[in-house]
């Protein structure tokens, strides 16, 4: 099936501007609410954040940890991740 | 000739008589009889013959069952050997194949054995790993209270760009 190569360059400009737009929007999950402390910290870790749209979400299913979650960039920190990442290997080894 | 008491006459009538009788004896009494005889010779000889003939008949008979017993006793001792080869190449080719059958099932046996024993190997470490995971998720549960969770967010935080995974679509 071919695409109307117009119709895909406007695709692709709208897809562009929606990937900016959410590259403003950081969204960062925390199994427990953060302190004041923790997002300064977070912060000095990444500068880059201060000037943009954050929003934090609990998310209890993490266990531990955060996940911070920029456009189509995660940066997955959480408990529950490394432990089915160490699920994931016991089961690869065997 | 009278003085010796011999008649003349007498002798030539008695010597007539025996030249009659020798004639007639010759011609009607001796040659018959020689002639039965002669043919009872000829047939004591033909069955004296005939004997001989039936007893060499006879015994080239025996002679022949003779051969023919020894030729069939080696034609039996021939046959028996036969099969007896064809019963021990039979017996050692039957042998062949149940040995190769043997050794075909022992190393499918093997093979399976093997197998089971790798399958089995694991599914104990699948089951090891999944109450393993079971316990995991019960410690987390139980033993992760709030403390813990911050103490956690706060050395991730600290080891941020040591620890931190990039996951882009």
């Amino acid at each position: 099936m071919k695409i109307d190569p117009e119709l895909k360059i406007e695709l692709k400009k709208t897809l562009m501007n929606e990937i900016n737009k959410k590259r403003d929007d950081i969204i960062i999950e925390s199994s427990i609410p953060l302190s004041n402390e923790q997002i300064s910290m977070l912060l000095e870790k990444y500068p880059k954040f201060k000037n943009k749209n954050i929003k934090f979400v609990l998310n209890r299913k993490i266990i531990a940890g955060i996940i911070i979650k920029q456009g189509s960039t995660i940066i997955d920190l959480s408990l529950l991740t490394q432990f089915n990442q160490i699920k994931k290997n016991l089961y690869e080894i065997t | 000739m009278e003085n010796l008491g011999i008649d003349f006459k007498l002798l030539v009538a008695q010597i007539i008589n025996f030249g009659l009788f020798y004639l007639i004896y010759k011609k009607y009494i001796s040659k018959p009889f020689i002639e039965l005889v002669k043919e009872e010779e000829i047939n004591e000889k033909n069955k004296v013959k005939i004997v001989d003939q039936v007893k060499k008949q006879e015994e080239e008979l025996i002679k022949k069952n003779d051969e023919f017993r020894e030729s069939m006793l080696i034609k039996e001792q021939e046959i028996t050997d036969d099969i007896k080869n064809k019963t021990k190449l039979i017996k050692r080719q039957i042998i062949q194949n149940a040995e190769i059958e043997a050794e075909k099932i022992r190393s499918k046996a093997k093979k399976e054995i093997e197998a089971e024993k790798i399958e089995l190997y694991k599914e104990i470490k699948q089951n090891v790993i999944k109450t393993s995971i079971v316990v995991i998720n019960k410690v987390l549960e139980d033993v992760v209270d709030e403390d813990l969770k911050k103490k956690y967010t706060n050395s991730v935080l600290k080891n941020l760009s040591k620890n931190s995974k990039n996951y882009e679509n």
